[in-house]
């Protein structure tokens, strides 16, 4: 009994089994839920997001926040889309717009590091700069640029789900082996814990800013070019959603937004709990704006939930 | 004789099942001043706490002004007259210091803050503690680690306490801080206070405490004024163990400063330290000492590169070196023990193992920059049995062992880099005999294979113990240096007070 207590305090467990009691609920309760088609769709849309949460993941962790992740996202799949309808080959384009994605992260550690400007402020203010600058350049209508290479590697299912879902299964191990085994991890841990203590012990702090935010600049960079070959043109919002289900997913994972704390395995449950969340929404045929109502009421009721159990220690 | 205040009566309190207190009494009458001693996890704060009203106690009785108290609220414990201060300080940094002393007490004058009258007020506890030069309108934030514990003591005598607990309230003061405040607690006697002082420091409890209660493993031991109780004997009950061998052996002088320099500092510049020549010799422990805030931990920030040297010339093994920072200091075999062990020396909501091999997790991994388990296995194992950290596994939450394990664990993540100079910041400050011992053992040991220690230390008996050699600073300029038989505790006290005459 009390291992099983033991075993829910963990917030990553408990992220587990919610998402999985609310898939059985939905399964159950809502007609054509259970179909394979829906539930690869499903996963579909929690991988094209996925992306953007685990770089917003290792931000957090490490005691930061990414607010650019929307206009990031916006930003590769436009850039894309330029580049392939330029002519470039599509794996130069994905290059191309990853690099640019990278330059905001490393812009917004840049501010963050030496000039001291708080993550929170320096996010906004760069996804401001990108999503006017992006406005200018494209007047307004990004150009369609989309090969079928790209459009394959997003929703091609040569094995039972998409191929996106697959690739964020890649990504999802090849930080989850960062994350926990590997030292960038420890001193993401450790500059969320505690930055006096990790400068301290040798930690170059300034050096992990700039991997962490580039890093969330990369993954968020992935959606982008993802949702780009998902559907086969991009608009100048398509990022937009994203910013609040990004957050959304890390806190719902388990992971603490004050930093240092939470397993970054909760990521994955906490993503496609989001997604289930927003489908459910959508059944009940709840508007758009109540949908936003919702979530946004859910972060804040999850945030209250976990401070809490901080506070109890 | 005059009823007792405070009377504690077969007090027993447990935690998860664990016995932490058990049937301890005390009793307190006004001018009484009593002494709680014990080893870390004794039981001292504990006592305290329900005497305090944080924690509530499971058995017994406490009687406060003659009456029984069965729940007490830290409000009501207040209300009562019981006041405390506390080792943690509470000093707000963005408050003015005399807002700080005001806080939840403040003088209204229609409803409105009257400031003039509390910076007035502030202005008279200050000079009664000697801090004339600090303006209480100045940011608490500005102070130093012992003015604010001045402060907090200020805050406390000004709400006229009938019972002071005083909990490691000296750990942060130098000798003659300690001085002051005790001349103002024996004032308040003649008017009946009552003090419960916990120190680590016996010294100063035997200038000021007329009884004395030893706990150990929650148990009371003894309680007996203090006059029957030699500090030898108190040691062995607490302990088993006597004085004598608190310290390791000295070795002789002229061998170890016959040492080549390992490090050296000339003509050198950092922050208000101006023309700075310093030399630490191989296995050498040089003990830094001097009243408190005086520019030591400037010195000890320079060395690991937290501080930029703005002029002169550093070496290491007789190489001319640029620090560019802890990393650098710390490829170049340097290790810097902080001082405040809670915010910048460990990773308190971390498990132990995730402490231990912080510094050298580098070491630990294989090209891949994965962390090899099994190495890090190991290394865990081989710091615990070494260093007999006690605690359940290394998974547990640091934050959940005591002072003195927490120390520890410290000292091994850095010694798990095999440092060649070693950089002390207060390494016993607030831990117990038995703790301390073993890290002065430590220290001895790893000076016997070569290695460098600096220490800064605000204990003067830890200074003449352990170091070979002492400088003093004043002022942010190194004031004396003392050696070999020179270094005795009046000559460090002196050496601490006494600006050196720049014409001698």
């Amino acid at each position: 009994m009390s291992r099983c207590k033991e075993w829910l305090k963990d917030t990553t467990n408990l992220a587990y089994l919610t998402m999985i009691l609310v898939w059985l609920t939905t399964v159950i309760t809502i007609k054509g839920f259970a179909r394979l088609g829906h539930n690869v769709s499903t996963l579909q849309t929690a991988a094209l997001m996925g992306f953007a949460v685990l770089g917003q993941a290792v931000v957090v962790i490490s005691g930061g926040i990414d607010m650019s992740v929307s206009e990031i996202i916006t930003l590769s799949s436009v850039t894309c889309a330029a580049c392939i309808k330029a002519g470039l080959p599509t794996p130069v384009a994905m290059g191309i717009a990853l690099l640019a994605c990278m330059l905001v992260g490393a812009f917004n550690a840049t501010s963050i590091v030496f000039l001291k400007v708080p993550p929170i402020i320096q996010t906004v203010a760069a996804g401001c700069i990108i999503e006017g600058t992006l406005l200018v350049l494209t007047n307004g209508t990004p150009p369609a640029g989309c090969g079928k290479l790209l459009s394959w590697m997003s929703k091609g299912k040569p094995l039972v789900v998409t191929n996106a879902f697959w690739i964020w299964m890649a990504v999802y191990a090849i930080l989850w082996w960062m994350m926990n085994r590997s030292k960038f991890g420890r001193y993401v841990y450790a500059i969320g814990t505690n930055v006096n203590t990790a400068k301290n012990s040798g930690v170059h702090v300034t050096k992990m800013n700039y991997m962490i935010y580039m890093l969330s600049g990369f993954c968020a960079g992935i959606s982008g070019i993802l949702m780009l070959g998902n559907i086969g043109s991009t608009y100048l919002t398509i990022g937009d959603p994203y910013q609040l289900y990004s957050i959304a997913s890390v806190v719902i994972g388990g992971i603490a937004i004050t930093g240092g704390k939470g397993k970054f395995s909760g990521v994955i449950a906490g993503t496609i709990l989001t997604v289930l969340i927003r489908d459910i929404l959508n059944v009940m045929s709840i508007s758009e704006a109540f949908r936003n109502i919702f979530q946004g009421l859910l972060v804040l009721v999850l945030l209250l939930a976990y401070g809490r159990e901080r506070r109890a220690r | 004789m005059k009823d007792a205040f405070l009377q504690v009566k077969q007090v027993s309190k447990s935690f998860f099942g664990n016995k932490v207190l058990s049937n301890v009494s005390a009793e307190l009458r006004p001018g009484e001043f009593l002494a709680l001693i014990g080893e870390n996890g004794a039981g001292k704060s504990t006592l305290i706490n329900l005497i305090t009203g944080i924690y509530s106690y499971d058995e017994g009785e406490i009687w406060i002004n003659g009456k029984l108290c069965k729940t007490i609220t830290p409000a009501e414990a207040q209300r009562l007259g019981i006041y405390t201060v506390r080792q943690e300080l509470s000093i707000n940094p963005v408050l003015t210091v005399a807002q700080n002393v005001f806080l939840g007490h403040e003088i209204l004058n229609h409803g409105l803050v009257n400031k003039k009258e509390m910076e007035r007020i502030t202005r008279e506890l200050l000079d009664a503690v000697h801090l004339k030069h600090i303006d209480p309108r100045q940011d608490a934030g500005t102070l130093t680690m012992a003015e604010k514990q001045m402060l907090e003591f200020c805050k406390a005598v000004y709400q006229n306490p009938k019972l002071l607990v005083l909990d490691e309230a000296t750990s942060a003061l130098d000798d003659d801080q300690v001085e002051i405040i005790f001349n103002k607690l024996r004032e308040l006697q003649k008017q009946g206070l009552m003090v419960i002082f916990i120190s680590h420091r016996l010294h100063e409890l035997y200038e000021i405490c007329n009884i004395m209660t030893v706990l150990k493993d929650g148990q009371q031991i003894v309680t007996e004024p203090i006059q029957s109780l030699d500090e030898d004997r108190l040691i062995s009950l607490m302990t088993g163990r006597t004085i004598q061998d608190l310290f390791p052996a000295k070795r002789e002088s002229k061998k170890v400063q016959s040492a080549p320099e390992i490090i050296k500092i000339e003509d050198g510049t950092f922050g208000k330290c101006k023309h700075i020549h310093l030399a630490v010799k191989k296995g050498e422990i040089l003990g830094i000492g001097g009243l408190q805030g005086q520019g030591q931990q400037t010195f000890m920030e320079c060395l690991f590169g937290i501080r930029k040297l703005e002029q002169g010339a550093m070496f290491l093994d007789g190489e001319r070196i640029v620090l560019r920072g802890p990393s650098d200091a710390m490829a170049r075999g340097i290790a810097y023990l902080p001082a405040e062990r809670k915010t910048e020396g460990l990773f308190v909501s971390h498990p132990i193992a995730f402490n231990l091999t912080f510094a050298c997790i580098s070491r630990l991994c294989d090209f891949l920059g994965t962390i090899r388990r099994k190495a890090e296995k190991e290394e865990i194992d081989r710091a615990f049995t070494s260093f007999s950290i006690k605690a359940h596994s290394p998974n547990q939450i640091i934050s959940e062992l005591s002072g003195g394990n927490q120390q520890k664990v410290v000292l091994a993540k850095w010694l798990a880099r095999n440092p060649k100079l070693l950089l002390l910041n207060e390494p016993t400050r607030g831990i117990d005999v038995g703790t301390k011992k073993e890290i002065y053992e430590l220290m001895a040991g790893l000076a016997g294979k070569g290695v460098s220690i600096v220490m800064i230390s605000s204990d003067t008996m830890e200074l003449i113990g352990m170091c070979d050699r002492v400088i003093t600073v004043y002022e942010n300029e190194i004031n004396y240096e003392l050696l070999g038989n020179d270094l005795t505790e009046e000559a460090l006290v002196k050496a601490s007070v006494f600006r050196r005459d720049r014409n001698e």
